[in-house]
Formats: structure tokens, C-alpha cells, sequence
């Protein structure tokens, strides 16, 4: 055991304490600028992504593949009640991934008919904008879909942008950035 | 073969031989010498008697005369009742008599011509009788006076004297003859014992020569068994005297060996004693390796119990671990849930910011939760691993317990063979201190006997010192013997 009963004991107590404090806590307003990021993993890579930039998170449904399909597009899937374009983010970013199909869908909100299937949502993050850092800095990170940087809690995550992934996708399939994945 | 003879024998035979001799001549002799006396008396006797009887026949007569006579003159009944049993009493006589006188003729028919008188006479007595009954004594005297009975009465007296006579001839004849043989008898002894009295005188000459001879002869070897006798008697007790003293030596010997067999006996004790302790040490220790046995299994039983728990643990801990897999898909959906809710929330503009709140509260809640789950998991994740950890040390100390139980086995089953080898042990000690019990007692008996035959050696010892002087003097009786036999056979 990493921990002894008592602390746990205690451990609970200060978590009941935080949690009915809260209620009694007037809302928090901070004086400097904060991003509400998400943390995802996207086959082997670790990106960031802003949450405004996201008009849900699905469970991944059932995703029917078409036939000559554009790279990175794993098919089609209903959602509420309206079909989307499912495409895989690390195909389109170029990453290595498993063969396992991915858990999580992110709709776009530029696109609401568009969704980018990940492995995993790591974390949601509310950062401050000075631990974003522009992705110029970091010439080895270049990828067209990564402007900026996210440094936090001592790591670092490529901070993408889903609109400009929208926009890519949705650009003619002469200037498709990735190959079809197999 | 009279020198076969014993000295007594000899001097029996010398002695009863012409004894015997003169019996023998006397006996046949003499036996025909009593024969004839006495058959010459038996003859005077029958003699005397014929005489006698033939005098009660003639009283006889005269009383039947006299019955007669008496009856004729006084008529009275009662003499024809004494005439008539005088009369029965005469029949009587008559045949005595004749058995009598059955030898000699001659006095047979004097006898019947008696007879026949009689009873003549009976007849006329008879009819005097009826004439003095009827008719009176006159009638009855003339019956009388006109027979015969005189002159019967004579010729039966002439008859008497005439057997009388011829009894008194024979008698005198046989006396005569008694005489005789009186004499004979008389000179035979006369005339026999000087005889035998010679034949003596010999017998004892030839009986006195032949012991001398023998006596010389037997005291001669006499002397020669006096001589070897004292050799022999001086080899005896030099050799009971080594006798003696090897027995005295044998007997020290045979007390020390006694000694020492009590106390291979009492070792032999003291050793099944001591078996007999480690006998019962070795069942006392093999019921203890039996309970060290049953409490190793009993071990056994509780290993085995805690490696099924073990395992159990294990596959409870997987069972968490799965339920950990739902609380934690649970926090990551809230989470999600909670990020979506944060999204609409922003999209809802200020109205939406007090939602926000509560999303972020409920977000930060469900990633308290898969912090506590990834904790749980890794606590999960340590208990198998220590459960592993335990069931592999479990079973090697199962397997620890069954070597264990083995050796226990192995140690139980050498208890128990230590236990026959005691037993074994004990009663070969057992038989070690009976068999040196018995031997002890005969050794003992064997040095009593050894003492006794020493004991006996002494005495032979002392012994044959009395036997070498006993032949000492048997040597000098012989020569004196020697002496006496040359002189009597000088004399």
C-alpha cells in the first residue's frame, strides 16, 4: 500500500470539504487570460486543441466505410440524427497509429458534418495564454496544422487547429494533405 | 572240576559226600525195614483185633445164652428184648469179622460155618421162646432139652479157639519177622558207619592236599596282587595328588569364571535395561515425529487452503480490476460528458457560465475519480502481484511441506525401524542375560563339581595311601601264609 488508511481517510475528508465548499464559493474571475484546451491523443502523437474550436464529443458510433474514400476518411457515421464525415486525425496528421478503430469523436464547429476520430482524450486543460507559445519558436514542430505550442505542467503538446483541419478537408482532393490510409 | 570248587564247596562235598554215600545205602534199607515193621505191626494189630473181636462174639454168645436162660426161667419180655438186640449185635460182629478176616480163607469158612450155627442156634432159641410164651416153661424146657444147642454152643466155642489159635500162629509169625527186621535195622548203621567214616578220612586227605596245593597257588598270585597293588596304589596317589592339584587350579579357574560370568550377567541386565529405555525413548520420539507428521500435514492442509484463498484473492482482484475498468470508463465518460457540457456552456454565452461551473465541477470530479481508479488499479496491481508473489511462495512452501511431510515419513519409518532394531536389541539382550544366567549357573555347578572332584581327589589320595598300606600288609600276610602252606606240606 502506497498510502495508509488514515490517509486515505484524510484524503477523503479534504475531497468532501473541497467538494461542499464549492458550493459556497463565489465565482471564480481571474485577472489573467485562460484557453480551455483539450489534451488528445491522436495515434502515437499528443496534440492540444482548443475547446471552442469543438461542438461535441461523441462516442465513436458505427462508422461505414466508403468505397474510394479520400485519405484519412474512415467513413460515415450518424450522430443525433445527422451523418458525418468521419476522419482519422492521425491519418491526416501523418502519424503512425494501430489498426484498432479510435474511441472518440470530435465534431468540428466549422464543420458540424465533419468528425476526427482520436485514440484517447488525455485531459481537458485551462491554460493561460503565456503557456502558449507560437509554433515558429520550435522550427522542428513544423506541421501545417499546428500554428502554436502548448508548454504545461512541464510537458509539451502541439496545439492544433480544427478549423484549419476543416478547411483541408474540405479543399478539392488534388491538395488532400496526407495519403489514403490503408 | 573240583578245583572249580569254592574252599566251602569242598569242604561240603568232603564233609556231605560220604553222608550222602551212606544214605543212600541206609535209605533203601531202611525204608524196607520200617515197611516190614510196620506192616508187621499193622498185622499184630489186625491180629489182636480178629482176637479181640472173636472173644466179643463169643462173650456175645454166652450173653444171648444167658438172655435165654433168664427169659425161660422168669416169662419176663424184657430179656427177649435184650436177646434179640444182643442177637442184631452179633449179625453185626459176624460182618465185621468177615471183613476182617477177608485175607484168610481158612477163617472165612470157619466164620460161615460160625454163621450158620447161629443161626441154628437163633432158630431154636425162637421156638423156645414161642414154647414158654404159650405153653410155659416146661413145654420150653423140653423144646430146650430136645435140641441141639449144646452141643452148637460147643462148636461154636471150638470154632473160636480154632480162629483164635490161627490168629495167635499168624501173630506170632509176623512178630517173628518184626525181629527180624528190628535187627537188621540195628546192624545196618553198625556195619555202614565205620565205612563211611573211612570215606571221610579220604575225602578229607584229598580235600586238605588240593587246598593246600590251591592256597599255595592262590597265595602266590595273592602276592604278586599285593606287589602290584602297592605299584599300583604308589601310581594312584601320585596321580591323585596331580589330580588334586589341577582340580584346585580347575576350581580357582572356575570361581573366577564364575565371577566373571555374574557380571557378564549383570551387564547383560543393565544393557536390556538400557534397550528397554531406548525402546520406549524410540516410541516416545516416534509418536512425537507421528505428531510432527500429522501437524506438517495439518500445515500441508493450511497451505493448500491459503493458495486456493490465494488464488481466489486473485481472481477477486481481477474481478475489481474489471469493475475499476467501469468506474473508470464511468469518470472518462462523465468527463466527457462534463467537456461537452463546458462546450454548450460556452456556446450559451454569459447565461451559460454559472452551467459552466457546475461542468467543470463535475468534470473535475470524474477526473478525481480516474485518479482514484488508476490508483486503485495500481493498488489492485501490487495486491495480485503480492498474491502472485504469495501463492508461488505458498506453493514453494507447499512443496517445502510435502518434503517436509516426506522427510517426516522417512524419520517416522526410521522411529519405527529403530523401534524393531530395539526390540530386536532387547530381546537379543534378553536372551544374552538368560543365556549368561544359565551359564553362570553352570559354571557354578561345574565348580562345585570340580571342588567335590577335588574333594574326591584328597580322598583318593588319602585312599590310596591306605591301599599301598593295605598291600603292604597283604604282602606280609602272604609270606606269612607261604610259611604256614611249606611247613604243613614238610609236616
Amino acid at each position: 500500500m502506497k498510502e495508509p488508511l488514515d490517509s486515505l481517510a484524510q484524503r477523503l475528508l479534504t475531497m468532501r470539504q473541497q467538494f461542499d465548499t464549492s458550493f459556497a464559493l463565489p465565482l471564480a474571475v481571474t485577472e489573467a487570460p485562460t484557453q480551455k484546451l483539450l489534451a488528445i491523443q491522436a495515434g502515437e502523437g499528443r496534440f492540444a486543441l482548443p475547446l471552442a474550436e469543438c461542438a461535441s464529443i461523441q462516442v465513436c458510433p458505427k462508422i461505414v466505410e466508403l468505397p474510394a474514400a479520400p485519405a484519412g476518411l474512415l467513413g460515415i457515421a450518424g450522430v443525433r440524427g445527422r451523418l458525418l464525415a468521419v476522419y482519422r486525425l492521425a491519418a491526416l496528421l501523418g502519424i503512425g497509429h494501430q489498426a484498432a478503430p479510435p474511441r472518440w469523436l470530435l465534431v468540428a464547429r466549422a464543420d458540424e458534418q465533419i468528425g476526427f476520430a482520436v485514440e484517447n482524450i488525455d485531459a481537458y486543460l485551462q491554460v493561460f495564454s503565456a503557456e502558449i507559445f507560437p509554433i515558429s519558436l520550435r522550427a522542428e514542430l513544423q506541421n501545417p496544422f499546428c500554428t502554436e505550442l502548448l508548454v504545461h505542467q512541464g510537458s509539451a503538446r502541439p496545439l492544433l487547429g480544427l478549423a484549419a483541419l476543416v478547411a483541408a478537408v474540405n479543399r478539392p482532393a488534388t491538395a488532400s494533405p496526407s495519403a489514403k490510409e490503408p | 572240576m573240583f578245583r572249580s570248587l569254592t574252599l566251602g564247596q569242598q569242604i561240603a562235598a568232603g564233609v556231605l559226600l560220604p553222608f550222602l554215600l551212606l544214605l543212600l545205602a541206609l535209605s533203601p534199607i531202611s525204608y524196607s525195614n520200617a515197611v516190614a515193621v510196620s506192616e508187621t505191626s499193622r498185622n499184630v494189630a489186625h491180629a489182636q483185633t480178629v482176637i479181640l473181636r472173636v472173644s466179643e462174639l463169643v462173650s456175645n454168645g454166652k450173653d444171648i445164652e444167658i438172655a435165654q436162660r433168664n427169659y425161660l426161667l422168669t416169662g419176663r419180655e424184657e430179656f427177649v428184648s435184650a436177646y434179640r438186640a444182643l442177637s442184631e449185635g452179633q449179625d453185626k460182629k459176624f460182618e465185621e469179622l468177615r471183613r476182617l478176616t477177608a485175607d484168610s480163607l481158612d477163617q472165612q469158612q470157619r466164620l460161615d460155618t460160625m454163621r450158620a450155627l447161629v443161626r441154628e442156634k437163633q432158630i431154636e432159641t425162637l421156638e423156645m421162646i414161642e414154647a414158654r410164651r404159650r405153653q410155659g416153661l416146661t413145654q420150653a424146657l423140653q423144646v430146650h432139652n430136645e435140641g441141639r444147642g449144646a452141643h452148637t454152643i460147643e462148636e461154636l466155642r471150638k470154632l473160636a479157639t480154632s480162629m483164635t489159635t490161627a490168629e495167635e500162629e499168624m501173630l506170632q509169625k509176623r512178630s517173628n519177622e518184626n525181629a527180624i527186621a528190628s535187627r537188621r535195622a540195628i546192624l545196618l548203621p553198625i556195619l555202614c558207619v565205620p565205612f563211611c567214616v573211612g570215606i571221610m578220612v579220604v575225602a578229607v586227605v584229598f580235600i586238605s592236599r588240593n587246598l593246600s596245593r590251591q592256597l599255595g597257588t592262590a597265595v602266590q598270585h595273592m602276592r604278586s596282587s599285593a606287589a602290584e597293588l602297592q605299584a599300583a596304589a604308589g601310581q594312584q596317589t601320585k596321580g591323585a595328588k596331580g589330580q588334586a592339584a589341577t582340580a584346585t587350579e580347575v576350581a580357582t579357574t572356575m570361581r573366577e569364571l564364575v565371577s566373571t560370568s555374574r557380571q557378564i550377567a549383570e551387564s547383560a541386565q543393565r544393557v536390556t535395561g538400557v534397550a528397554a529405555d531406548t525402546t520406549a525413548a524410540a516410541r516416545t520420539g516416534d509418536h512425537t515425529v507421528q505428531g510432527a507428521q500429522e501437524a506438517v500435514e495439518q500445515v500441508k492442509r493450511q497451505v493448500d487452503r491459503i493458495v486456493a484463498h490465494m488464488l481466489d484473492l486473485g481472481k477477486r482482484t481481477q474481478e475489481i480490476g474489471s469493475i475499476l475498468d467501469i468506474i473508470n470508463e464511468l469518470a472518462e465518460q462523465t468527463n466527457i460528458l462534463s467537456i461537452n457540457a463546458t462546450i454548450e456552456a460556452a456556446g450559451a454565452g454569459e447565461s451559460g457560465r454559472r452551467f459552466s461551473v457546475v461542468a467543470d465541477e463535475i468534470r473535475k470530479l470524474a477526473d478525481r475519480v480516474g485518479g482514484s481508479t488508476k490508483e486503485i488499479r495500481s493498488l489492485i496491481e501490487e495486491v495480485r502481484a503480492a498474491a502472485t508473489t504469495t501463492v508461488m511462495v505458498t506453493e514453494d512452501g507447499s512443496k517445502a511441506v510435502d518434503a517436509s511431510a516426506r522427510q517426516f515419513g522417512e524419520v517416522a519409518a526410521s522411529f519405527r525401524r529403530i523401534v524393531d532394531l530395539l526390540g530386536n536389541t532387547a530381546q537379543a539382550a534378553r536372551e544374552i542375560e538368560l543365556s549368561t544366567k544359565q551359564q553362570t549357573t553352570a559354571v557354578e555347578q561345574a565348580s562345585t563339581a570340580i571342588t567335590d572332584v577335588a574333594q574326591t581327589a584328597r580322598e583318593t589320595e588319602a585312599s590310596s595311601g591306605q591301599t599301598m598300606e593295605t598291600a603292604n600288609q597283604l604282602a606280609t600276610l602272604s609270606q606269612q601264609l607261604i610259611k604256614l602252606i611249606r611247613s604243613s606240606e614238610r609236616a
